[in-house]
């Protein structure tokens, strides 16, 4: 029989009981435990001892809970943490800038790595994201390569021909005007697709009335943003939605709305079958008709490389290939985002992010927060002198090098912690405004990043110990002696390594000043650039194709020609910065053969090209006596002719071209190149015609000052014509700026953390010099009794300062050039790195350092040399 | 009077320890008590009071040798000082004095 009392319990009695009552009560539950097993057997006597050991959690018995042995330590950390705390409140600038200096570092950290991670977590969020690729076409041209997404007839193709396709999604992006009820209509951004979007992407549907939505063609399924919008609720199921005034579909299902981190986006998903069985069957079997974005779901993944190979083979015996050929590649979903192309078409388009982007940005973040940490690592290491003798009598007592080291970590990431503290709380109260500045809702609520704020907890500590570890080891190095005599000289030995500090500082600071400039140099560049066309004063109106006002040309505009301010009215298919069609021309070549190349085409009238006052360097415009001249005739840009091989643009007048599939006629006129595409881009060929029955826009110049006037009397004369379409103008050049968004959100970001870069270094150098002229404060005072000026004297103390700084920014010019240069490489046209940008940057930085230095050497140059003199 | 009153238990566990001069460690007054008034006693209840008894100077304990029995632990034996004598005398009179007190037709 097993008559041991359980082991497990006597462990946790030895572990709970004082250590002073330990052995003689073990021995009374041994005994008392061993006699019930006599009287009572075994199982009572267990249950009895269970009984007593429990009986046994009493104040009295149960040891303190710093423990006897831990009593000493307890203490001396009481005394560390007092101490820390009066130092810190005896430094108050010193504390000041420190932890000024880590909140914002650790807040900039906070915003740029949820930016990070915001941007590289575009489409994860689908189950099958990793296979997941979409299908692309680069189209090789004579006129250059043609990037361009998928044809409607590919997908189902493909699926059917390679095994690996598992399934397959198409999308097809596209704006109408939709209208729950008759009287208000909205234009909305839309999307056509496969019942298949549903079981290949993660999209989850809270509401459905069959199992298969989306395949019927008057299938229509809603996000609940868009659900409530139209009809208040997002029980609406069976709920009729009207599309372009004509066409009605119903509601089939509800899903949440898409999350922010997609690369396309939509409210509305219509049923492909609306798009290929009803209104545009044509294109169902149309090979070159690419604006379809195709996702193949690949079952265990393919090797890339052979499979793009076979694609490529496999649509080659499809394609009309006019003279081009077309490469097939897939594209994974993961990577959409941030390092493949837009792929978009004229009625919508997938987003895109820039990788180089988010790089930047990571690095002026971690760039801030390192110059954070070298305040620190400075102004503790400068006011070692303050703590020697703390130091040395600790030593003395008997502190071993360890401990003092452990305090001064503790030091440093104390006051991180509280920085951490603070940052917090400002990330709560900037988090709108983040949000605004970059667009996007990257941070809600922070209890969704908890994960993400531990990290930055992990990384705050880093930091404070990565700050912390010099200034532990240097002052923890102090000889007690020397240090008890006062004759430890402030940070003699540190000074390499603060020279170094702040050299990185203000290399940094040079860095971001003079990137800033380039950036918002290009910035302006692009918003102020002659464009070839005049955008001033112009008000575009979108009429969606509308069939009242096409077929009534003449009699809007004479209606507002009639409105006092109008002084020209056009139509057009398109306005410069719009996305526009593009066709194939055949056009004989300057070698004599036919030539085919692809261009935008412009479907204008006759007042189209005077009133965006372009010019005609050769042949001549449209002229409204000549009937030939409507769809017969053309109008090219420079390089389109340039294209074709022609060397004088009016060796192309009167050449024949073939629009395929279109019109036949001939070249009439050149128009000098313009800048109908964003800055970004190289000007590509054009082609102007006149065509009413594209038209989409309506131009109008207005002048005068009462704009509001003219617009509401605009929309008067709007309701009258009838059409069923929202009334939607936007100002040309308004518009033209709109296409720079991103990179004005990205200059303003930088902007910001650049601005702080600065700011901190600044604060590093006032605590420093502060710190240098009070150390110094004896030595001023006896160079002013000896005679020596205010300004020799401010020679004298800034000199070293002044030296760093320009060290710093000789060191920054080379880096920034190259960092400026390359970021430049993605615009077609763009700025030159000016010497300008750095001399302004090297100026900003050197004149704030005197006035900074000049500030704490005069104060001491100027205070009477007997106070510093009278003690000793 | 005592600036310290003892509670019930406490006074019965002082006399325990009394009565059994030379013998008194946690079992053995625990079985004591048990025997003479009937009730049982754990050992956790026991050894706060014994504990909160010495640190009020009315106990001293010493080791004894360590025996085979019980694990090889050695026995923490308690006496009554001085004081504590002094104190349980003064209850027993306090005591005596109220039952003296007590008018004989009380009880009838």
């Amino acid at each position: 029989m097993n008559n041991h009392p359980p082991q497990l319990l006597l462990r946790f009695f030895r572990w709970f009981c004082h250590p002073d009552c330990q052995e003689d009560i073990e021995g009374d539950l041994t005994e008392r435990f061993e006699k019930r097993v006599e009287e009572k057997g075994a199982f009572a006597a267990k249950v009895f001892f269970v009984l007593e050991v429990l009986k046994l959690l009493r104040p009295d018995i149960v040891r303190p809970m710093e423990g006897a042995q831990r009593l000493n330590h307890y203490g001396i950390l009481k005394n560390h943490i007092k101490i820390t705390l009066r130092y810190l409140k005896s430094h108050k600038a010193f504390t000041f800038i420190n932890l000024i200096g880590l909140t914002t570092g650790i807040l900039v950290c906070f915003f740029a790595l949820l930016f990070v991670e915001f941007e590289l977590s575009y489409d994860k969020y689908h189950e099958n994201s990793e296979q997941i690729y979409r299908l692309v076409t680069d189209v090789q041209t004579p006129n250059g390569p043609r990037l361009e997404s998928s044809s409607l007839p590919m997908a189902p193709a493909v699926a059917a021909n390679f095994p690996e396709v598992a399934d397959y999604s198409r999308v097809f992006l596209d704006y109408m005007i939709v209208q729950s009820d008759p009287e208000t209509f909205m234009r909305e951004d839309l999307a056509y697709a496969d019942a298949s979007v549903f079981s290949v992407f993660t999209l989850p549907l809270v509401a459905s009335n069959s199992a298969t939505v989306l395949d019927a063609p008057y299938d229509a399924v809603l996000s609940e943003t868009a659900a409530t919008k139209y009809f208040g609720t997002t029980d609406c199921l069976g709920k009729q939605l009207t599309l372009d005034g004509s066409t009605n579909v119903y509601v089939v299902g509800v899903m949440k709305d898409m999350p922010y981190n997609s690369h396309f986006r939509t409210d509305i998903f219509l049923s492909m079958k609306l798009l290929t069985e009803v209104w545009n069957p044509g294109m169902k079997d149309n090979w070159n008709a690419f604006g379809t974005y195709t996702y193949l779901l690949l079952k265990n993944k393919p090797p890339i490389a052979s499979f793009n190979q076979e694609l490529t083979d496999f649509v080659a015996g499809k394609v009309d290939k006019e003279q081009a050929t077309f490469h097939m590649s897939v594209e994974p979903l993961t990577d959409l985002y941030l390092r493949a192309e837009a792929r978009g078409f004229r009625t919508g388009s997938s987003v895109t992010g820039s990788i180089n982007n988010v790089y930047i940005l990571a690095i002026v973040a971690l760039l801030v927060l390192s110059i954070a940490g070298f305040n620190f690592v400075n102004l503790s290491t400068a006011l070692s002198l303050n703590r020697a003798k703390e130091i040395s009598v600790r030593k003395v007592l008997g502190a071993a090098k360890r401990q003092l080291l452990f305090q001064f970590l503790a030091d440093a990431v104390f006051l991180s912690l509280v920085a951490f503290t603070l940052a917090l709380a400002l990330f709560v109260l900037f988090s709108p405004f983040f949000n605004q500045l970059v667009g996007k809702p990257i941070s809600t609520n922070i209890f969704n990043h908890l994960g993400f704020v531990g990290s930055l907890l992990a990384l705050t500590v880093g930091v404070g110990l990565l700050a912390g570890i010099y200034p532990a080891f240097f002052l923890s190095g102090f000889d007690p002696v020397s240090g008890l005599k006062g004759k430890v000289k402030s940070g003699s030995n540190g000074h390499a390594i603060r020279k170094s500090l702040v050299v990185s500082q203000f290399f940094f600071s040079v860095m971001l000043i003079a990137s800033t400039l380039g950036v918002y140099r290009q910035l302006h560049f692009m918003q102020n650039k002659e464009l070839g066309y005049s955008k001033e004063q112009k008000l575009v109106l979108d009429f969606y194709m509308d069939k009242n006002i096409k077929e009534n040309e003449k009699m809007v505009k004479q209606e507002i020609l009639a409105i006092p301010g109008v002084t020209a009215v056009s139509m057009s298919s398109c306005v410069p910065g719009s996305t526009c069609r593009r066709y194939n021309f055949l056009v004989p070549g300057a070698d004599g053969t036919i030539t085919s190349f692809v261009s935008d085409l412009y479907r204008i009238d006759y007042d189209f090209i005077d009133q965006y006052k372009m010019q005609i360097v050769a042949g001549r415009a449209f002229q409204q006596e000549l009937q030939s001249d409507i769809r017969k005739a053309i109008v090219l840009n420079e390089t389109a002719v340039r294209t074709l091989g022609y060397a004088d643009p009016a060796e192309v007048i009167g050449k024949p071209f073939d629009q395929k599939n279109w019109w036949k006629g001939t070249i009439i006129g050149v128009v000098k190149d313009f800048h109908f595409k964003s800055l970004k881009e190289k000007i590509e060929p054009l082609a102007l015609q006149i065509d009413p029955s594209r038209f989409m826009f309506l131009t109008l110049d207005v002048s005068g000052s009462n704009m509001h006037d003219i617009v509401d009397k605009l929309e008067e004369k709007w309701g009258d014509f009838g059409p069923k379409r929202p009334f939607s103008y936007s100002f040309a050049d308004q518009a033209y700026q709109a296409q720079y968004q991103s990179e004005d959100r990205f200059g303003k970001l930088v902007l910001i953390f650049a601005s702080i870069a600065l700011m901190l270094s600044v604060l590093g150098l006032l605590g420093l010099s502060a710190l240098d002229t009070q150390q110094r404060a004896k030595e001023i005072g006896i160079r002013k009794i000896l005679g020596a000026s205010p300004s020799s004297l401010l020679g004298l103390l800034s000199k070293d300062f002044l030296l760093l700084v320009l060290v710093a920014s000789a060191l920054a010019v080379p880096v920034t050039f190259f960092g400026l240069s390359s970021w430049l490489e993605g615009f077609a046209y763009r700025i030159d790195v000016a010497w300008w940008l750095f001399a302004i940057a090297i100026s900003v930085v050197v004149i704030l350092s005197i006035v900074i230095i000049a500030s704490q050497v005069l104060k001491a140059a100027l205070a009477n040399p007997i106070h510093a003199l009278r003690d000793e | 009077m005592g600036k310290y009153q003892l509670g019930e238990f406490e006074e019965v566990v002082l006399l325990t320890v009394a009565i059994l001069y030379g013998e008194a460690y946690g079992i053995a007054i625990i079985e004591e008590m048990e025997k003479r008034l009937n009730r049982s006693v754990s050992i956790g209840s026991l050894q706060t009071v014994l504990r909160r008894l010495e640190k009020k100077g009315f106990l001293t304990s010493e080791f004894g040798e360590a025996t085979q029995v019980r694990g090889g632990k050695r026995k923490r034996f308690f006496t009554v000082t001085q004081y504590g004598r002094k104190t349980m005398e003064e209850i027993k009179e306090q005591r005596l004095g109220m039952w003296s007190a007590i008018p004989e037709v009380a009880f009838k």
